[in-house]
């Protein structure tokens, strides 16, 4: 039947349902509007029908909310900027701009701390207790509340001898570590001293009975969640909180998230340093340098930037940095340097 | 496909129907795909504000919408080599969105409530609206009515009118077969007119405005 001849039978309800209908209401065009004068002039009778179901869909409207165009703009900045830093990771720079990098990053960091330590001298005058570990050194602690930390190499954990009954249990962290820890909660009903708080620079995690790891590294942190759950709100844009499930993988700065997946095996893989090992889901040279860098406090420097982009499956025992080097001499046919704080890598 | 027009709003109340004004504004599928960043940027900018409009429809905090409007976007870049796969990316994005958006808000549900049911957003219902213009008495009826829709119909009623997706469209974004999505439709548009029993005279009325 063609178009025109089943309109004859139709009526207002018919009209109302009818997506060719609609379309001409909602989305009029020169094609629709010709067919539908048309059709109304042919049959005069439908007129009142027509315009009924016209006038119902016309007044099917909703009201726009707009958002902010600062924020769009400010969004729209965050997605470029991680797409630039996430296209530029493979090729690195190297030598001097690697230290220049991180002499800039120092100094936003020094007074950075700096500040924070200062406040947080002055609200807590009893003084926290710091633990500090060492290049190589991973350090096992129990805290107060018989929760477990593990702090990897190169990190500092500062928290209170004594946990307040009334206040959160609240700890700093600079550097890596994993936390296993002790849930309180019994009834659901989260009192104040069953919460479990860890500060980094870019981040505040908030752990509901859990085991997690923090990645606290040249300015952003990755948090890889294994079990329970958390809450992570950004330090400088924290009003909305992120919520982690097992398996998340969050990379974060202190104003937007960099990357977010949902891995166990790798969540669990983010804490293997505990075992002496280091397994990375993108084990690519350069990725592996970072964290030896991180942990060791040598700088890698490549003499051929193609070898940034080679890749090492498989855990690597990381007991000391010479085990590490040597397998990696071995298994990639690489040379390594030893030049006091630096480490030339060329290719054998 | 070089470009697709995206629909945008078009509900200018106080013009007739042939007057009624297009807005759209285009988004360069293709030039995102070979990595242009001013496409992506142009799209950025049109995407987050319709999304944006829609999600604060379904949730009430809008900084959790555009917390997913930006996850959903930097996949837009990410997975833009696939763009050529995607018939319709527009309605693709969408589906994109409003699941993520449904799935963050199950999983605060989860961390709120202690059985942890599972939480679809609600469509709220006075963000509907009714053309100023328009008798006083239709108006009221037409509130009313709008109140007694459910929030799915709420929302069906949205893809399909405010930004003009097709009846395939809105089936995929609400999750539904495009069968159940006619019914939803019908059932919705049929109980608007159920509640608006106009007099004859004014219908009278009408036709003498809109048909000279």
């Amino acid at each position: 039947m063609k178009k025109a001849d089943k309109y004859r039978q139709y009526v207002l309800g018919d009209f109302l349902c009818d997506a060719y209908f609609q379309d001409w209401i909602h989305l009029p065009d020169e094609e629709k509007n010709a067919f539908w004068e048309q059709w109304l002039q042919a049959n005069p009778d439908k007129q009142q029908e027509v315009g009924l179901a016209r006038e119902i869909l016309l007044n099917i409207g909703f009201k726009t909310s707009s958002p902010d165009p600062l924020k769009v703009t400010a969004s729209l900045n965050r997605a470029l900027a991680a797409i630039e830093e996430f296209e530029q990771k493979p090729a690195r720079p190297r030598g001097f701009w690697v230290a220049a990098r991180r002499w800039k990053a120092a100094a936003v960091l020094v007074p950075l701390l700096l500040i924070s330590s200062l406040i947080f001298w002055r609200l807590k005058t009893p003084g926290p207790y710091t633990v500090n570990t060492g290049y190589g050194k991973i350090s096992r602690l129990v805290l107060p509340d018989s929760s477990v930390v593990v702090l990897n190499a190169n990190s500092t954990i500062k928290y209170e001898k004594k946990w307040n009954k009334n206040a959160p249990r609240e700890l700093w962290l600079n550097g890596e570590a994993f936390f296993d820890v002790r849930h309180l909660d019994s009834d659901h009903n989260i009192e104040n001293y069953e919460r479990f708080i860890v500060h980094t620079i870019n981040t505040t995690v908030e752990v509901l009975g859990t085991a997690f790891d923090i990645r606290e590294r040249r300015g952003r942190t990755e948090i890889s969640l294994q079990k329970g759950a958390i809450r992570v709100l950004l330090s400088k844009t924290g009003t909305q909180p992120i919520l982690m499930k097992p398996g998340d993988i969050l990379l974060v700065d202190s104003v937007s998230v960099i990357h977010r997946t949902s891995n166990i095996e790798h969540a669990l893989n983010a804490s293997s340093w505990k075992e002496k090992k280091l397994v990375l889901s993108d084990p690519t040279l350069s990725e592996i340098f970072k964290y030896l860098e991180d942990t060791y406090g040598k700088t890698f420097i490549l003499e051929d930037p193609e070898l940034a982009r080679k890749k090492l499956n498989g855990p690597i025992l990381i007991d000391s940095l010479d085990d590490a080097l040597f397998v990696m001499s071995t298994a990639l046919n690489i040379s390594f340097t030893n030049e006091g704080d630096r480490i030339r890598v060329n290719f054998k | 496909m070089a470009t697709r027009i995206v629909k945008g709003i078009f509900h200018n109340f106080h013009r007739s129907w042939s007057e009624l004004i297009f807005k759209g504004v285009e988004i360069s599928w293709t030039g995102i795909e070979v990595g242009d960043k001013d496409a992506y940027s142009n799209a950025y900018r049109t995407l987050y504000e319709r999304f944006y409009n829609y999600g604060v429809k379904l949730v009430e905090d809008s900084g959790l919408v555009e917390d997913v409007i930006q996850e959903i976007l930097m996949t837009l870049w990410v997975n833009r080599e696939g763009l050529r796969m995607i018939k319709n990316p527009d309605g693709y994005y969408y589906v994109l969105f409003r699941r993520a958006l449904g799935k963050r808000v199950a999983a605060l549900a989860k961390t709120k409530t202690i059985d942890g049911a599972t939480f679809d957003p609600e469509f709220a219902a006075d963000v509907m609206m009714i053309r100023q213009e328009t008798d006083q008495a239709l108006r009221e009826k037409l509130a009313a009515a709008i109140h007694t829709l459910s929030s799915r119909q709420r929302e069906a009623l949205f893809l399909r009118f405010y930004e003009g997706f097709s009846y395939e469209e809105t089936a995929t974004i609400l999750g539904i077969s495009v069968k159940a999505t006619y019914k939803l439709m019908a059932r919705s548009l049929l109980s608007l007119r159920d509640k608006v029993a106009v007099p004859l005279v004014y219908i009278f009325f009408l036709l003498k405005e809109n048909f000279h």
